[in-house]
Parts: C-alpha cells; structure tokens; sequence
C-alpha cells in the first residue's frame, strides 16, 4: 500500500506540467512508428508532398509491390531465410540453455565452479572481437552462404543459461528427490520434471533469442553475401535502393520496415512484461 | 535387515556401474552447451587473439609480425577517425540515456502521474524495432524533405553532411535506447526501501532533497551497471551509422561518421584477418577496463 513516494498533494497546475511532459514524451517516443505505418501506405507522390501527416487516400499499394513486384522474390526469400534461420537457432538455444542450467543446478561435479567462471567471464568478450577469426574458420571450412552459419554460432547463450540456472535452483529440491527415489534416471528426470516446471523462464529465454536472432543484421552480413541465403534483416535495406544508390523509394522502405516490425510488435503486445524485465535481467542483481 | 548373505564382491559392483552413469551425468548434460561455446566462442577468441600478432590474407600461411599490427592501427587516420566517432557516439547519448531514462522513472513513479500502467511500455517499445528497420524509418524522417524538415520546418542536411549525420545517429541511439534504461531504473526505484524514504520525510527532507540524498546513492549499483552496459553496447556499434548514413546497396557509413565496428568488417572484406583481430582486441581491452573501474568503484563502496 506504502507507495514508495510519500503523500503529497501538489497543486493541479504541476500535476498538468508533469503529465503533459511525460506525454510529450510519449508522442516524440511513438512518432517514428506513426510515420512507418502513416508512410507505408502512402503514394509516391504524397510521401514528399505530405511526409508526416494522416495519409489522405490510403492506399496497400506498397505492399502489393513489395510482395509481388521485382522485389517479391527477394521478399519472400528474405523472410523464408530469416524463419529458417531464427526458429532453430531459437530452439537450440533454449535446449542447450536449459540442459547446461540443469546440470549446474542439480549436479555437483569437478570443474563446475571452473566452468561457470569461464562462462560468466566470457560474457565481457563481445561476439563482435571473434568475427575475424569466425569469418576465417568458417571460410576455410565452406560454410560461408549457408543456413548453418547462422544457425549454430551464438547458441550458447550464456545469460540464457543464467537465467535457466537461477530459475531451476529455486524449484523445490524434494520433487527430484521423488522422482529419484521412483527410480527415475536422469533424463527422464530431467525431461518430465525439471523442464516442465522451468516452461516460464524456457519462455522467456525463447522469446529474447527469438526477437534478438530476428533483429540480428552484423552477423548474416557478415557471413553471407549471396541473396539466397540472406535474412530479411539484410535484404530489407538494399530493396528499394537502385544500382547507383540514388534512387530510394521512401514509402517502400517503410513498407518494408513495417513488415519487418509486425512480428516482434505483436509479440511484444502479448508477452509484454516478459520481455521488459528480460532484456533488463541481471540489471537488478545487486 | 542385512543378513550379510549376499556373496562379496556383487553389490560393489551393482553399485559401481550406476556410480559411473552418475559421474557421466552432469557432463552428459552440459556438454551440448559446451561444445558450442568451444567451437564458436573459446576456439575463435583464442584464434582471435593470435591472429591479431600475425598477418593474414585467409590462405597460406600466416606470417608473425608482433605488434605491428596495432601499431599500423594506430597510425592510420582512418582507425583513428573511427575510434573518434565511437568515443562521440558513446559519449553524446550517455547523459541522455543515463540521466534521462533515470528521472523519466522518477517521473512515471511520482503519484501525480496519471497512467504509469501505461507509459512504461509505450516508453519500452522502440527496443522492439529493430535497428535496421529503425534506421530505415529514421533514414525517411531526415530526410531533406522528410518529415523533420517540414515540421520544424528547416532546410537541414541531416544525413549527408557527415558532421550532422553523427548528431542523427546519436538521436536514434537514444530514442530506440531510452527505454531499456528507464525499465532498468524502474526495476531499481522498486527496490528503495520505502521506510527510508519515509524517514527521510519526517527528517524533513523534501522530494528533491530525497532524491539526491536518499535515492541516488543506493541506485549507485544501477548507474555503474548502465554505464558499463552503455560502453560496451557503444563499441559495438554497427547497424545504426551505416544504414542510417550509408548510401548505396553497400550501406557503409562515410569516414567521417563511420564507428569502430567498421574498421573490423572493412578489414574482413579487405582480407586483413590480422588487422581486423587487432580491432577486436583494442575493443575488448577498452571494454575490460570499465569493467575493470566499474568492480573498483563499487568495491570503494561497500
């Protein structure tokens, strides 16, 4: 009930001000969306002529032309590339996240203090300081243009296993306890006790890898050059972008970052507070 | 009750091969995750490492060289531009990101806020778009005849001018970042004990005074911990400056306005793994300092 700023009354005229700057804020913070999704279905001619405003004759021509036109096939293939690529990379993920957080939860074994350090240490060595040498290895070994490229690298999310492991060390130790004693092993233990209890948080790790992998633009470009393999991430900046680079259809690009946006929106409209405290996990720890 | 009938030498060995499956077990089950880390993380950092001492064209054999790949680094005006620009993108959006997404959490906690149920996402949600499609979208917004320039209304060169190019790009670090900050001081807000607050009340401190007094050093935690997630995010950035500020299919960022990361991918594409391994590692050293200073100054503390 204590709220954490005590009572004051303050007088109406702050109480506007303060309301109507946090909405301010509000507007400012939600205009580029307005302009996308305004801009997206605007014409040509009135994208120039009216950048900002209520479109006046809506139209999906946009749409109609990204999807069908000479860009259809880079289109479809970008988002049929990135489904390829996210939906593995995703489940992967998840399941080596939660075998590795269950072994160091349940189990006591040598070397697991020495391996949990390394993991967590790791964590200050960006992805981005191993591309030389990632690009290398994989182009001596053929992989560059491929799905596994993208697929495999990166799946040992270790704040994913921090999260799998912190969540698993709260159940209850007896449920394990009876199963053992039921003469369960340990898969099945694992398989029908620890992962179904864990779903929240399996969720959560699913979800932030989902949205991250999605997003993700560094990697594939680095890796893949070739359009066939290419997700949508990579394709979408260059679709309405002529050879010589001065042409760039605005409404277009718009179209295209709107189509790109609606996945992770609508999963952000379902699993809102998910992903806020998510992204945002391990701020809090102390 | 134990008769002590059963014949010597059995039940140790009855016991002996689950014993075996027992010890295999947390191996069995960690192994997955370690093998990736092995082969995409441990094995390329390791390689990484190495190779930023050697030149190396991808074929062949590499050469030693030492340090002369850092030093060539460090003399060539375009690394030292691009190490400019990072400092400028990772110093222009920390006081807004920082202090900004801080009194923005404030501000929504205040009890004469009318909808704090509300705001937090619509604060939250530019995280959600990702940074390609929000540098499209902000690509259209500045443009010269985009829809800044025809409400301000100005005649403004946003994106082609490098110098004011930069100024953009920090704009849309901050409006797509904003969020994540004020979520993470929210949560930390949360945890103020409310009875100090209280206490600080009835010593006759006012909301201001609670703030600076009361309630900004115990989220000292949290505004190192930002800092550092800051700078580490800073050096990695990529996507922003490029399709923000990159023209053609190629979307590379003009010189002056290009950060760090391109001086590693410029040098993939170029066929430098040594150079490029070299940026990698200044990147690492640079990260593992503020970290470094962040543990001091948190140590001082406690």
């Amino acid at each position: 009930m204590a709220s954490a700023v005590p009572r004051r009354t303050g007088s109406a005229g702050s109480r506007l001000a303060l309301n109507l700057v946090l909405l301010g804020f509000a507007v400012l913070v939600v205009a580029p969306f307005v302009t996308m999704v305004f801009g997206s279905v605007k014409t040509p001619a009135e994208i120039t002529s009216n950048p900002g405003g209520i479109p006046r004759s809506p139209t999906v021509d946009n749409f109609g032309v990204l999807f069908t036109g000479e860009t259809g096939m880079t289109v479809w293939r970008g988002l049929l590339n990135s489904v390829i690529v996210t939906v593995p990379f995703t489940a992967i993920t998840v399941v080596l996240c939660a075998m590795a957080g269950y072994a160091f939860t349940r189990y006591d074994f040598r070397g697991r203090k020495a391996i949990f350090v390394l993991m967590m240490a790791s964590i200050l060595v960006p992805f981005e300081v191993n591309l030389p040498s990632l690009y290398a290895m994989f182009a001596q070994i053929g992989w560059l243009n491929t799905y596994q490229v993208q697929i495999l690298p990166g799946t040992a999310s270790v704040i994913g296993m921090f999260m799998a492991r912190q969540y698993m060390s709260g159940l209850p130790g007896e449920v394990f306890e009876a199963a053992r004693l039921d003469g369960a092993g340990h898969w099945r233990t694992f398989r029908s006790i620890a992962l179904p209890m864990s779903t929240p948080v399996l969720g959560a790790v699913a979800l932030l890898t989902f949205v991250a992998k999605w997003s993700d633009y560094l990697w594939p470009r680095v890796v893949a050059n070739d359009p066939t393999f290419q997700p949508i991430m990579v394709l979408l900046p260059a679709l309405s972008t002529s050879q010589d680079g001065f042409i760039v259809r605005y409404e277009l690009l718009l179209a295209g970052a709107a189509i790109v946006t609606l996945p992770l929106l609508l999963l952000f409209l379902v699993f809102q507070s998910t992903l806020m405290s998510g992204t945002t996990a391990g701020a809090v720890r102390g | 009750m134990p008769t002590g009938t059963t014949a010597p030498g059995e039940a140790p060995a009855r016991r002996r091969r689950p014993a075996a499956a027992d010890r295999a077990a947390p191996y069995l089950f960690i192994a997955p995750f370690l093998l990736s880390f092995a082969l995409f993380f441990l094995i390329p950092s390791a390689s990484s490492a190495a190779l930023s001492l050697f030149s190396y064209r991808g074929y062949g054999e590499p050469d030693f060289v030492g340090l002369r790949n850092y030093a060539s680094l460090l003399g060539s005006p375009d690394f030292r531009l691009s190490v400019a620009n990072t400092v400028f993108y990772w110093l222009v959006p920390l006081i807004p990101l920082v202090v900004g997404g801080f009194l923005l959490a404030v501000l929504v906690r205040s009890r004469l806020t009318i909808a704090p149920g509300a705001l937090r996402p619509v604060y939250f949600v530019p995280q959600v778009m990702a940074p390609v499609a929000a540098a499209l979208v902000w690509r259209v917004m500045f443009s010269s005849d985009g829809v800044v320039n025809s409400l301000l209304p100005s005649d403004v060169d946003w994106l082609t001018d490098p110098t004011t190019g930069r100024w953009s790009v920090a704009a849309l670090i901050v409006w797509r970042g904003i969020g994540w900050y004020f979520v993470v001081f929210l949560a930390g807000l949360a945890s103020v004990p409310d009875e100090t607050l209280e206490a600080a009340t009835v010593d006759g401190a006012n909301a201001w005074q609670r703030l600076v007094h009361v309630t900004v050093p115990l989220m000292r935690p949290i505004f190192l911990f930002a800092v550092v997630i800051d700078t580490i995010q800073s050096l990695q950035l990529f996507t922003e400056p490029n399709l923000l500020l990159g023209t053609g299919t190629a979307g590379i960022a003009p010189r002056a306005a290009a950060p760090l990361m391109n001086q590693v991918v410029l040098n993939i594409q170029g066929g430098q793994f040594g150079l490029a391994s070299a940026v990698g590692w200044m990147m690492f050293a640079a990260i593992a300092v503020v970290s470094a200073i962040q543990f001091r100054l948190l140590r001082e503390r406690a």
